[in-house]
Formats: C-alpha cells, sequence, structure tokens
C-alpha cells in the first residue's frame, strides 16, 4: 500500500506521508444500515400485502409482474450499494509533509487536485450534529489562495486533529521555502 | 398484447445492469489501491447480483408468458 501511494503521488525524495484519509468507517456503515432497511422493505410489502390483497399473489398476471418489478428493486439496491462503496473508498486525501493530495471519485470521473502547504492561509476541522459529535468525525476546510479555492476533507476521522497537524505542517513548510529563499538570494 | 412485454423489460434492465456493473468493476480494478478489499467486494457484489437473478428466474420459470396482459378491442 505504501509503495502504491508513493508511486501515486510521485513523492519526492525528502516528502513524508503523514496522513492517508478516508471519510470514517462510521459512515459506511450507516450507509450499510440504510441499504439493509431499503433490502427489507419488499419483505416488508410481501407480508403486508399477502395478508390485505391475497389475490396479487395468486393472478397470473400479478405475480410475476410483482416478482420482476422485486427483482429489479433489489438489483438497483444492490448496484446503488456497491457504487456507493466504490466511491467511499477511491476518495481519499493524503497529507505529506509538502502537499495535500484529494482525490475524488464519481461515477464517470475522477479528480485529483494538489495543493502546496505553503500556499494554505486558513483550517478549519468541524463536527456538526449528534452523530458527527458522537463519533468524533467531520469536515476539514483548508482555505487557499491558489486556483484551487477551497480544499474539503469530507467526514475524516478527527477534523479537529488533522487540522490542528496540518496547520502544524504548514508553518513549518514556510519556513522551509522561507529559508530555501534565502539561501537563493545568497548565492545570487 | 402478452405478458412477455414484462419479461423484454426486465431483459432490458438486466442488459443496463451488466454495463453499470461492469463500469464499476472497471473503476474498483483500475483505481484502487492493491489489496484484497477489491477482489472479495467485488465477489460479494457478482455474487449477490447472481443470487438476485437466480431467485427471479427460479419464482418465474413456471409462467405462462402467452398469456394476454390486454385485450384490444376490433370495433374500437
Amino acid at each position: 500500500m505504501s509503495v502504491y501511494l508513493q508511486k501515486f503521488i510521485n513523492q519526492k525524495p525528502y516528502e513524508k506521508i503523514i496522513y492517508f484519509l478516508r471519510r470514517d468507517t462510521i459512515v459506511f456503515i450507516l450507509q450499510a444500515l440504510l441499504f439493509i432497511l431499503l433490502l427489507a422493505i419488499p419483505i416488508g410489502l410481501y407480508f403486508f400485502l399477502g395478508t390485505t390483497f391475497p389475490s396479487l399473489f395468486e393472478n397470473t398476471i400479478t405475480y410475476p409482474l410483482l416478482v420482476i418489478l422485486g427483482g429489479i428493486y433489489y438489483l438497483t439496491v444492490w448496484l446503488v450499494f456497491f457504487t456507493s462503496f466504490i466511491d467511499y473508498y477511491l476518495d481519499f486525501w493524503i497529507v505529506t509533509n509538502d502537499r495535500i493530495i484529494n482525490v475524488e471519485q464519481h461515477l464517470f470521473a475522477r479528480t485529483i487536485s494538489e495543493l502546496d502547504l505553503y500556499k494554505v492561509q486558513d483550517i478549519t476541522g468541524e463536527s456538526r450534529g449528534f452523530l458527527q459529535t458522537m463519533f468524533n468525525y467531520g469536515h476539514v476546510f483548508v482555505q487557499t489562495a491558489g486556483e484551487v479555492g477551497r480544499f474539503n476533507f469530507e467526514e475524516v476521522p478527527n477534523p479537529r486533529e488533522v487540522a490542528r497537524k496540518i496547520m502544524e505542517l504548514t508553518e513549518e513548510d514556510r519556513k522551509y521555502h522561507a529559508n530555501q529563499a534565502a539561501k537563493l538570494d545568497q548565492t545570487v | 398484447m402478452t405478458l412477455s412485454i414484462f419479461l423484454i423489460a426486465y431483459f432490458v434492465f438486466v442488459f443496463l445492469f451488466a454495463v453499470f456493473s461492469v463500469f464499476s468493476i472497471y473503476h474498483l480494478a483500475r483505481f484502487v489501491p492493491p489489496s484484497s478489499v477489491a477482489f472479495f467486494t467485488t465477489y460479494i457484489f457478482l455474487a449477490g447480483a447472481a443470487i438476485i437473478i437466480f431467485a427471479t428466474w427460479q419464482e418465474l420459470q413456471n409462467v405462462d408468458w402467452t398469456q394476454a396482459v390486454f385485450t384490444l378491442n376490433a370495433g374500437l
């Protein structure tokens, strides 16, 4: 995995990977629970219709129609669940001591954006609502003056800790770049 | 119009499902960091899809698809 990441980000010799972040596991668990609920709906409907309109399941036209609709419903839910897992798994953020890399996956698109730490202007880590506060996950907003105006780490674990660490790294990277610039001035 | 129209609609849906599935699996295979998670998830997804299609097919085995759903009145 780390070798893959080193190649993926084209890691520089002095660069260290500090964070590899995905959405918190609880986000995926909540999605899975929602899908389990969606899978249970036709079963409930089957028992409800079976007791109130039993003729629906005896009729030679409505029965196959209901089976086909049920099949379509289950396949749709199953596919949406799979794509939402891919979306969860392939969206990630990498923080190194030099930059932030944001990888976002959509159904027909993949976006990879990068931000140098010394360009960061402001960082906010926040947990909103009951679940985020309870399970300590939330958003980290990275404000920059560059072309990519704002980086958003969505629903990552320990957002305030991540924001604090990125702020530290930003300060170190600024000092490093200032020293490099001073050295360059001396040589010229 | 016979009952087979529903079956045709179902086949069209299964075809679309297959197209989107291939696309999703391609995404997973192409972009995921190498790990057993991708393999395991794809396996579970394909197994689940096969079970759903098989269960539907089992339930529809004894259906007479030639029976009429609507009878159009010739006098109209």
